[in-house]
Order: structure tokens, then sequence, then C-alpha cells
């Protein structure tokens, strides 16, 4: 059980708003915008692509339990107990959620055992990098195992200026409705001695989150129908749906990198032209010319949504 | 048992409904004219449930006593009303009621949408939240889901809604909320056999608790 709930808080956290929910990734404070001084690296960087994950996630969304007047935390201690409890039954549900939803995931996991995702993440990660042309990608190493090229093995084998970090994730959304892909972009700065050896802990000079979301077009309400359709003709929706996702980091990696200072402050300016997509909320970037229910939008990050199927 | 049971008939009869989300389009004029007013209707992915017995009325103490008591119950019910009463259904529901009318709008094409989690987007977002651009365009959103018992008043659905009329040419509409509140007889119910009677008691307080809030909507000016 306290397996399910600590499983569960993951899912949750990834589901409620996927930049936003890449929080822990970002225990260090960077910038979302690349100094101009720190562009030019005349060595050029070495990139780790890492995909976190063997198989698609799944996420839940646990709407809070209705709670009594008494559900306070004032001094009368009775008003923690009944928090605990209330506390406890969302818990409670919350594990069922994510026992039906791995469940329903069954058959989009069977269907996509052939799909080669690290080969795809890798392929994106290098074509996307590929495109600025001040970046100057010294090496991509691929990495399906985050345990087998651990960040610090990685830093410790390789001296570079500089060394950035694309790390993706893919879920299910709660309702089935979307494949979602979280890509986590780092640039660390490395500290490097007199002998031209790593010496001391890097420092992160540049930090982002992309989301990219497939939209199941006219899905159904109930999440096991859209799972059905998702694994339906051997994963085919599933598979275009990846495809798609993480073909849109080859343009939305480039564009997150670019981004400037006076960018990001329109942005992030509350009387900007906001757009609901996916499930998101926030500043309206662009829509797309080549399909008009496609939009980029700016909430913590860039989030892009497309429609599939 | 009882309750399990009762959960896959529902299940049963959600299916056999077969209601697809997002860009389900029900015309509610004449289906000779394409009305040129749209309605997308946000249905809930909410639902809750809250028992309170006599014990609540002793202070802190009962109240505890009556959270530990009716936890099960707690969690059990608001399972079952995500299930009887969840967005499928809620579409199913509505489909009953000449919606546009009810809301004092013209002829309009009713569009039913995926629904919306993040209840900091379905009750401040005064943009639209679907990607049409028709000048007489509106939004339903369903917003809450609660089922209540009280020793006093007994068994009740209550159910939030927000509706935004962008009529006036504006980018940003008004938000207005309200909500109805209904008895129930027969739901949650006791043995299998009175699943449908119950399923069907909730979704007619749920249409009853719309056509409650839609009577203090006003049209934009």
């Amino acid at each position: 059980m306290k397996k399910l709930i600590g499983l569960c808080i993951v899912v949750a956290l990834l589901s409620t708003g996927a930049p936003v929910a890449a929080k822990k990734e970002a225990d260090v404070k960077a910038p979302p915008v690349l100094a101009e001084a720190d562009r030019a690296t005349p060595d050029g960087r070495l990139v780790l692509s890492n995909l976190y994950q063997r198989e698609i996630e799944t996420s839940v969304f646990v709407d809070p339990v209705a709670r009594t007047p008494y559900g306070g935390t004032g001094w009368y201690g009775g008003w923690g107990w009944i928090r605990g409890i209330e506390n406890n039954n969302q818990d409670v549900i919350a594990a069922r959620l994510v026992a039906a939803a791995e469940r329903n995931a069954v058959p989009v996991r069977t269907a996509l055992s052939d799909f080669d995702t690290d080969t795809l993440a890798l392929a994106t990660t290098k074509a996307a990098l590929a495109k600025p042309d001040w970046f100057q990608a010294r090496g991509v190493t691929g990495s399906s195992d985050v345990f087998a090229i651990s960040k610090a093995d990685f830093l410790a084998q390789n001296a570079a200026a500089q060394i950035a970090f694309v790390r993706y994730r893919y879920d299910l959304s709660p309702d089935f409705t979307q494949i979602r892909v979280l890509a986590m972009l780092s640039i660390e700065r490395q500290q490097l001695g007199k002998d031209g050896k790593p010496a001391g802990q890097p420092v992160a000079i540049y930090r982002q989150n992309i989301m990219s979301i497939a939209q199941m077009r006219a899905p159904s309400y109930e999440a096991r129908d859209n799972a059905k359709r998702w694994a339906a003709d051997n994963g085919k929706l599933a598979k275009a749906a990846l495809t798609a996702a993480f073909g849109q980091f080859e343009r939305l990696i480039p564009f997150a990198l670019g981004l400037s200072q006076a960018q990001l402050t329109a942005f992030n300016d509350k009387n900007s032209t906001k757009a609901f997509a996916g499930g998101y909320y926030g500043t309206l970037v662009a829509r797309d010319a080549d399909q008009p229910d496609a939009v980029l939008i700016w909430k913590n990050g860039l989030v892009h949504v497309q429609p599939v199927g | 048992m009882k309750l399990s049971l009762s959960l896959a008939a529902a299940a049963t009869m959600v299916a056999a409904l077969g209601v697809s989300a997002s860009a389900q389009e029900t015309p509610a004029a004449s289906p000779a004219v394409e009305p040129g007013c749209e309605l997308h209707v946000f249905p809930s992915l909410e639902g809750k449930a809250m028992t309170t017995g006599w014990l609540s009325g002793f202070g802190v103490i009962g109240a505890v006593a009556d959270a530990a008591k009716n936890k099960n119950r707690n969690i059990s019910e608001a399972e079952y009303l995500k299930e009887a009463l969840g967005p499928r259904l809620q579409v199913q529901a509505l489909k009953g009621i000449d919606l546009p009318a009810q809301l004092k709008l013209p002829p309009s094409k009713v569009v039913y949408e995926t629904a919306i989690a993040d209840r900091n987007i379905t009750t401040k977002a005064a943009t639209r939240l679907s990607s049409s651009t028709a000048p007489c365009y509106a939004e339903l959103i369903v917003t809450q889901n609660f089922y209540t018992k009280k020793a006093i008043y007994g068994r009740s659905l209550n159910n939030r809604f927000v509706f935004k009329d962008f009529r006036t040419g504006k980018d940003k509409a008004t938000l207005v909320k309200g909500r109805g509140g209904n008895g129930l007889s027969a739901f949650p119910p006791k043995t299998t056999d009175e699943t449908e009677a119950a399923e069907t008691d909730l979704r007619s307080a749920f249409a009853k608790n719309f056509v409650e809030f839609a009577k203090g909507v006003t049209p934009a000016k």
C-alpha cells in the first residue's frame, strides 16, 4: 500500500502540471534563459540524453476529498485527527485510482512493447540540438537507464566547459485522452581544475521544462475506451502520438534554448493573451500554421498541444 | 460486496450509453438549420461525498468520532459518485435538457468537451476554453459534484456551475457562478436491485440542479 501511495504521489506530481511537475528536478535554482555570455563555448558542449523509463507511465487526477468544517489544524487536538482521517481518505482513493490506471494501461503498454522510444528520444535530442548554430553539441550520449550512466559518473568521466542534459518522461493523462512527453533541459557549467579535469560541483546555468502533448481527437469519457483506441492495430495511434510528440521537440528545444529575457517577461505578463490547451491555461505563444488546433502556450514552461487520430 | 456489485452494474450501464467526449455536437434547434451560436459544455471529474451523523453536533470530539465512523462510507460513496455521475453520465443527463433555452441563449449548437481537472482554470479563467472563434459563443462548466448526507437534512446532491457568455464580443467573459442542490431519495442504493433507480435519481437531481442554476443566469449585456 505504501508503495502504491508513493507511486501515486509521483504520478500526481506529473499530472498536476507538466513543466511545474518537474520542480523536484530543479532542486538547484537555474534561470530559464541562457545568458548571452554562456552561449559561446569554444570547445562545444557535451550532451547526456536520458529516457527515464521502460514503459509508458500513468497519472491520476485526485480531487480534494470533502472536508468537514472541523478539519482544520487549530489548537484543538481533534481538528488534526479529522484532517488525518480526511487525508487518509484521499490516499485510499488515490491508491485505487492508481491501480485502475495501471489496469487500463495494460493494452497500451503491450502495444508499445515493440516501439523503440529510446532511439526516438536520442534521435530527437540530436536533431533538436543540431539546429541552433551556437549550441555546438560535441557529442550526444544516450541512456535509457539512469543508473547505467549517472550524472555524477558522466561528469567525472567527461571534461567540458558546459554539459547539457535532456531528460524525458512520457505518460498517459489521467483520462487517457493524451500521451504527454516532458523534456527537462538543463545546462551546467563545469568547474575545471588546472589539469583540465572536473573539480568541484558544476553550476547550473540554465533549466527549462517543455511539455509536448498529443491529444486524441474525439475521445471517450471513459479511460478504458481511450486505452483501447491507443492500443488498436498494434498501437498505431499511440505510436503516432509518441512520434508526433517527440517530433515537436525538434523545434521546441531550439526555441526554448533561444528564449530571451524579454520574451520570458512577456510570457509571464499577467495581461498577456491567454489560451487553454490540453488541460493547461497559459500565455498564448503561437498557433501552428499547418494545423489550427495545435497550440503552443507558456505555463511555467512551454506546452505544445496537438491533436492526433 | 453490494457496493462493488452495483459499481459493476453502473459500469455496464455507463458503457452501454456510449457517449464520447470532445467535439460531441448536439444541435439544440431545428436540425434543418445549423445554429450560428455555440454552447460548449465542460463536465466535471469531481466526485465528493460526506456523511455526517448526530455525533457532529457534539463538538470536536463528536466530529472526530463521526469522521472515523463514516470514513469507509465517504470513500466508497465518493468513488461511486464518480462512476455514477462521471463526465459521461453528466453529459447524458444534460442531453435531456434544452440547455440554450434554459440559459436564455438563442438556438445553439451544443458541443460537449473533455472535462477539465484544474479548478483554477474552471473557476477563474475568463477567456474561451475551446479553440472556437464563433462570435456567438458561450460556455457552461460543471465545477462540483457533491453528495452529502446529514442527520437533519438527509441526502442531497449539490452541484456548482459556471456560465460564460461571450456574445458581447469581448475576449473575456464574466464568470457567472452558482449552484443547485436537490434531495435524493434512492441514492446511494442499498442493494444491486436498486442501482438503476438510484442512478436515475442521481441524474435527475443533477438535471434539476442545473435548471435551478440556470434560473439565476441573465444574458450578458
